[in-house]
């Protein structure tokens, strides 16, 4: 089991859509088909505010570039030579591809588990299934500020879920005009590594 | 595609999320195992289809459907409809008694139609039965008058298997006469629209179905009506192209200002209006109840709109064409248009697809109504349209697709050519019909041969089910005996390169692929090549695997989610207990919320732990309203992800 820690910026490790870093130590709630989202937040309300801000910004920004990416990994398949083989940049970007598909199955667990703790206190709790029911503990003491926190940690974990799911969509639909362009074999498949090097590197340069 | 044939046509306009079908595959298929279909119309549809696929369409042997004197021309009032209707419509009524001769009749006051009548108590009340339009009996042209209260689609859908029928209705008695004036003047005076036929079609942005509607139905359509048809002009207003300000143009409203602004660029070159518009978008839907149901169900949303993944909110009113979209300015007269979207002719008081956790068919309006669109193209003041087909509820890629067998457009090119074949609109419309027969016919013998032990395919069979539904709502709204008004070859349209028109985006279509086992990249690189393949092809095949699961899980009791909110003294300490399904510790229930996916919400607080505090009555809404989202946009991804990973994947 993996829990998704929401960034507050500083980290140099690789991020989810450059918002949440991935931490495979052991979580202490749930089972096995369970996926935390966890946002760690200062106990200064304006510093909080600004991080979950950014990063919902993010997140649209990055989900508003979507459809332009599609068009970009076409004309960036074209203008790159595909290096086939051991070493080539496209058996790396296969690696990075199978890479995302764990990490997109891994986002879609049949029940999320998104935490907010604001400075020392845990101030809400929500399990979200799959088919939609949510259940939210919520601490007596918090008031509208956290409440608002929370909300937008939930937003944030469930939009990340879904855009996860677009950019699979986004490498599907691309690979088979790739494949077309460069006379590809095999169909889409090898065309696949192609298209996810493009949108990945339009979503890195968005995350900078 | 399996998937995406599933996907339909049609956003909320108050949420600007898809109208999503209510239930899962397997409430569709035990649905469609319970669905008892009235025995005399199934046995009429078996016949339909065997008659008409070892015969022309139309009415009985030796009746030509083009000439309204052998076919005969019938007007269908209800029992205790307002004699000022038919004294509005005489013009009408006065002119087809002239072209149809012994063959036109009035079924009015006690002649007609009665609350709660079927199809086959009506024409046997009338000397008729099952079987072919017999003119000598009842005309083959029936032009319904009145409302889907006082004269159901039911019995539409049901009189239009065997005849050729079409519906008016009006809020305003005058549109009536307005309505009347608009044919006769097409029929009888000099109005000749250009031989142009548009086909406009939307590709929303990250939307399936346009994505599909625009490259499986329009794009092929006007690639083949081009090709088949050179003395026609073929303008095709395909994805960026279909915008608002273009459909506007193409009702003839060119510069003239909208109601709404349109935000877009200047429209370029307008065209005007053409003999026959065809348009494959989403429908706009609303709650039921919601004041703006009855003036914007049924809108024709245009590529203004951003995609499901653009604002959050209701629908811009400047993304959608609405009946109040059509000004005083527009020029309609002599258009027939074909409205490929959800409630895109009308919306009946029950969903058709989807029934509430107990059984009962899901309420979708206070009372059936016909579109504003059509109803405003109808009766227009400067000249109204002559008919709208258009779909009653929601519509879905049933229509020009099939699992397994893709693209299916030939219902749609059949009806276009016999429209421009000169055919009146219900003769044009009968491959329609047929079609329905056809899917009712196969519907009915999947179920019998399950009933006594086939197998039980859920999938297969919720396919066909709501194929069959699917089939049967298209409507014609308007005469069912006219026909397009298109100038003569002789007075063909400007060359080409006069105007502009769009030419489709076909695709261009791959090589034939080689076998894995010929390919080589190079000495030494295959291996390597190889391994990476195969590393990527479990990783994706894994992904397909668990997102089919998420799919399953996802769609399981779809109709209803419950929102709970608890609150503690001690939230490290209440974690979640699976089993009983609560918080444990000193949690205490403080909202339960239990949403029906139409956003119907019951809310549930317990008297004794007194009232709610803001914060946590905010923290319960934002969950309701964010559960319901994102449900609704996992359901849509999952879908399109599962669907594009199968069709990427199948080579292996």
């Amino acid at each position: 089991m993996t829990a998704f820690q929401l960034s507050d910026g500083s980290s140099a490790v690789p991020e989810l859509l450059g918002l949440w870093r991935e931490d495979s130590a052991a979580v202490a709630f749930g089972g096995q088909d369970l996926q935390v989202w966890r946002a760690d937040l200062p106990a200064d309300a304006a510093l909080a505010r600004d991080q979950v801000a950014a990063c919902g910004v993010r997140l649209r920004w990055s989900r508003a570039q979507l459809p332009e990416a599609a068009a970009a990994a076409e004309l960036a398949a074209l203008a790159e030579p595909v290096e086939f083989g051991a070493a080539g940049w496209w058996r790396d970007s296969c690696d990075d591809l199978a890479g995302l598909a764990a990490q997109v199955a891994r986002a879609c667990s049949p029940t999320a588990l998104i935490e907010t703790r604001v400075g020392d206190d845990l101030v809400g709790r929500s399990l979200v299934e799959l088919r939609g029911d949510a259940r939210t503990a919520w601490s007596a003491g918090a008031g509208q500020r956290d409440a608002l926190l929370h909300m937008t940690t939930v937003m944030l974990a469930l939009s990340t879920r879904a855009t996860l799911l677009r950019i699979v969509v986004l490498v599907t639909r691309t690979a088979p005009a790739i494949a077309v362009r460069l006379g590809l074999p095999f169909g889409p498949l090898l065309a696949m590594p192609v298209a996810w090097r493009a949108i990945q590197g339009l979503l890195n340069e968005i995350n900078r | 595609m399996s998937d995406d044939i599933l996907t339909l046509n049609g956003v909320d306009g108050s949420t600007g999320h898809y109208l999503l079908p209510s239930l899962s595959l397997e409430e569709i298929s035990r649905l469609a195992r319970g669905e008892i279909l009235d025995s005399d119309h199934l046995g009429e549809l078996r016949w339909r289809h065997r008659w008409a696929t070892e015969a022309a369409y139309g009415p009985k042997e030796g009746v030509d459907p083009k000439d309204l004197a052998q076919a005969g021309w019938g007007a269908v009032f209800a029992y205790d409809a307002d004699p000022k209707v038919r004294q509005q419509l005489r013009p009408l009524l006065d002119h087809r008694r002239a072209q149809a001769g012994r063959g036109y009749r009035e079924f009015a006051e006690k002649l007609g139609y009665r609350p709660g009548e079927s199809k086959q108590q009506f024409l046997a009340r009338h000397g008729a039965g099952p079987g072919p339009a017999d003119p000598d009996r009842i005309p083959y042209y029936l032009l319904i008058v009145g409302g889907p209260e006082s004269i159901p689609y039911a019995f539409q859908y049901q009189l239009d298997v065997q005849y050729a029928v079409g519906r008016i209705f009006f809020d305003q008695l005058r549109d009536y006469g307005a309505y009347a004036s608009s044919v006769v003047a097409a029929e009888t005076g000099s109005l000749r629209r250009p031989r142009r036929v548009t086909l406009f079609a939307t590709r929303n942005p990250d939307d399936l179905a346009t994505a599909a509607s625009a490259a499986e139905l329009a794009a092929p359509l006007v690639e083949r009506l081009s090709k088949d048809r050179p003395d026609w002009e073929i303008q095709g207003l395909i994805g960026q192209q279909a915008t608002k300000a273009r459909l506007a143009e193409t009702f003839g409203i060119g510069e003239a200002p909208m109601r709404r602004q349109h935000r877009g660029p200047p429209p370029q070159l307008p065209l005007g209006t053409p003999a026959l518009l065809l348009s494959a978008t989403h429908g706009v839907g609303f709650p039921n109840g919601d004041p703006r149901q009855l003036r914007g169900q049924g809108a024709l949303l245009c590529q203004d709109w951003p995609g499901p993944g653009g604002p959050e909110g209701p629908l811009d009113e400047s993304w959608y064409f609405s009946g109040e979209d059509l000004t005083a300015h527009a020029q309609v007269a002599g258009l027939i248009s074909f409205h490929f979207a959800c409630y895109g002719a009308g919306t009946p008081r029950y969903d058709d697809f989807a029934h509430d956790q107990d059984g009962t068919r899901r309420q979708l309006t206070p009372h059936a109504f016909v579109a504003a669109l059509p109803q405003r193209l109808l009766s227009h003041p400067s000249g109204g349209a002559l008919a709208v087909i258009g779909h009653v509820d929601r519509a879905w890629g049933y229509s020009f697709m099939w699992p397994q067998a893709g693209r299916q457009t030939q219902v749609f090119e059949d009806c276009l050519a016999r429209l421009m074949d000169d055919h009146p609109i219900g003769s044009a419309f009968e491959c329609f019909n047929e079609r329905y027969a056809e899917l009712a016919s196969d519907l009915s013998v999947e179920l019998e041969e399950v009933r006594y032990g086939k197998r039980l395919d859920r999938r297969a069979l919720a396919g066909m089910w709501t194929a069959n539904n699917d089939a049967r709502d298209f409507v014609i709204l308007g005469d069912p005996a006219v026909r397009l008004v298109a100038a003569p070859k002789a007075d063909a349209p400007p060359a080409r390169d006069a105007v502009a028109v769009a030419s489709p985006q076909v695709a261009p279509q791959p090589e034939p692929e080689p076998e894995p086992s010929d390919v080589d990249f190079g000495l030494g690189l295959r291996d390597g090549m190889r391994q990476a393949r195969e590393r990527l092809a479990n990783a994706l095949q894994t992904l397909t695997s668990s997102l089919g699961a998420v799919l399953e899980r996802a769609a399981d009791g779809v109709g209803v989610f419950e929102v709970a909110t608890y609150s503690s003294d001690d939230l490290a300490a209440a974690r979640y207990d699976k089993a009983s399904g609560r918080f444990g510790g000193d949690a205490r229930l403080r909202v339960l919320s239990r949403t029906h996916i139409t956003g119907d919400t019951q809310l549930l607080v317990p008297e004794e732990l007194g009232g709610i505090e803001d914060a946590l009555w905010t923290l319960h809404l934002g969950m309701v309203e964010q559960a319901r989202a994102a449900h609704s946009e996992l359901l849509k991804t999952a879908g399109a992800a599962v669907a594009g990973l199968l069709g990427a994947t199948k080579v292996w």
